[in-house]
């Protein structure tokens, strides 16, 4: 592209385009962070989970060890 | 040879049971026509869009209806012990396989010829046009649908849910049969020959029906004996 | 002592994890997608991690079924729902990316269609599991369901990729538009990634040692 031409192309470039460029890289930056968002939610829902089905093997492994003593 | 006569065998006692009793293929049929006659009040289609998304249609009501069927099979032989004894009895799990499947093929393959007429006729169109290629078609199809069906009946016979947990094992299995199946079925329909456009389907459904009638026969005595 | 291994290697791989966010947000836009391209640092190794998880249930699965050995179906059952947790997390993310440089929230294009029938397979998997009660039984059924699900994996991905694509197509070999320097970050992510995978299934499994446990006390206390 000559120098010259830039002018010209810059007498396109509407004041429209910019605030829609804008509003498209801001919206860029929302959708990233929920994007990010959303993976770790899932991570850390999957980790509650196991964290609640370990407590739930304990304390039932704990209660029927104390039930088995207690008949021996 | 003896393999071959005792699929025979089961497949014909099979049949025998359901032409008596007539309760699957019964239930599946008039479950097919319901859908149909939803289908037809439910979307006022034009004929060009019956005829685009008629391969979709039939292959949804054909494998919905096929579920029934295919639930019934091995859930028949529960009442009496009769799948004990049939395990116990000197035929190899692969022959009560594919004798259960065949009889099952013949089953759904009966539903399906009626429904399609039906659909036919409630849809103002015409299958007769290209009528081998879709026989082709619907044998096919039908194989993988009873393959993957049969084995899976087998595999959900003894456990809770069993009617949820067949179409829900099933089907996502069998998206790309059913896939291959529907764009062949509205292809042909329309007019389309089969060519080079829509070759590679036919070929993904047999590769389909041979690999898995493979894995099945394999996995069959695992499934049936623990 | 291996309890302790696993956490520490656990918050190494949180470390990581959070610790490249945010190296990634310093890192320059991507010339045509903009910031949001970044979600790739996620959404690819999540999905390499669920891959990798299925591979290794398939032949878990085929190991029990050989040796009857119910290590191997604890691991089967481990790494299924862990692959399942991370291709849960590329599914969402992918359709994140795809409302912002798309528009739509879901196409049914190639690879989110497959993505979403493997998804449903693995789904079916657990439930299937659920649904019997004797070990043995639920053990030897689930490996066989294991076996076809696999087997159906590529032939779903072949098939829809003649049906339809629209997802771009990888970006980082030979005239990929991955800019070089980032592969640098992306690989620190996706071992990041693994690792938490690898460390979630050590814990899984040893949960699926201790139901037995729990199993095996049950009985003596039936038979008290």
């Amino acid at each position: 592209m000559q120098l010259t031409q830039l002018p010209m192309l810059l007498a396109q470039v509407t004041v429209e385009d910019l605030e829609r460029e804008k509003i498209f890289l801001q919206h860029n930056y929302e959708y990233l962070s929920w994007g990010l968002t959303a993976a770790w939610i899932i991570l850390v829902v999957y980790v509650l989970m196991m964290i609640g089905r370990q407590n739930r093997l304990k304390r039932e492994i704990s209660s029927l060890r104390a039930m088995l003593e207690e008949k021996k | 040879m003896q393999f071959f006569r005792q699929v025979f065998v089961v497949a014909a006692k099979d049949l025998r049971a359901e032409f008596r009793t007539k309760e699957a293929i019964n239930a599946s049929f008039a479950f097919a026509l319901v859908i149909l006659l939803m289908f037809s009040f439910a979307f006022d289609i034009p004929v060009e869009t019956a005829r685009d998304i008629s391969g979709g249609l039939l292959w949804i009501v054909f494998a919905f209806a096929g579920t029934l069927v295919l639930n019934r099979s091995f859930a028949r032989e529960l009442p009496n012990d009769c799948l004990d004894a049939l395990i116990a009895a000197p035929v190899s799990g692969a022959a009560l396989y594919l004798g259960k499947a065949l009889a099952n093929y013949v089953l759904v393959l009966a539903v399906e010829l009626v429904s399609l007429p039906v659909f036919s006729i409630f849809n103002n169109l015409s299958v007769t046009g290209q009528f081998w290629e879709l026989l082709l078609v619907l044998a096919l199809g039908t194989w993988g649908l009873t393959v993957i069906g049969t084995i899976f009946s087998a595999l959900t016979v003894n456990i809770r849910l069993r009617e949820v947990m067949l179409p829900m094992l099933t089907y996502p299995i069998l998206v790309p049969a059913l896939m291959g199946a529907m764009q062949l079925t509205s292809a042909l329909v329309a007019g389309k020959p089969i060519g080079a456009d829509n070759e590679a389907w036919l070929k993904m459904l047999i590769g389909f029906d041979v690999v898995y009638t493979a894995v099945s026969l394999v996995l069959v005595e695992t499934v049936l004996v623990g | 002592m291996t309890n302790k291994i696993l956490y520490v290697l656990g918050i190494a791989a949180l470390a990581i994890l959070v610790w490249n966010i945010y190296t990634i947000a310093r890192l320059p836009e991507e010339t045509r997608q903009g910031e949001v391209f970044k979600i790739i640092f996620f959404h690819v190794p999540m999905a390499i991690t669920a891959m990798i998880a299925a591979a290794v249930a398939l032949i878990a699965s085929v190991g029990f079924l050989l040796t009857k050995n119910f290590k191997f179906d604890a691991l089967a059952v481990a790494v299924t729902e862990v692959g399942l947790a991370f291709l849960a997390g590329n599914l969402v993310t992918g359709s994140i990316w795809g409302r912002e440089i798309w528009g739509i929230w879901w196409a049914w294009d190639a690879r989110l269609t497959s993505a979403l029938v493997c998804w449903l397979l693995y789904a079916g998997y657990l439930m299937l599991r659920r649904a019997i009660e004797e070990p043995t039984q639920r053990a030897t059924f689930a490996a066989v369901f294991s076996i076809f699900a696999f087997i159906d994996v590529p032939i779903v991905i072949f098939s829809i990729k003649w049906w339809r694509t629209q997802h771009p197509q990888p970006v980082f070999w030979a005239g990929g538009s991955f800019p070089p320097d980032w592969t640098k970050h992306f690989l620190w992510n996706m071992l990041a990634m693994a690792l938490l995978g690898a460390v979630m299934i050590a814990v899984r499994l040893r949960q699926e040692e201790s139901q037995r446990e729990l199993d095996s006390l049950r009985r003596m206390a039936h038979a008290l």
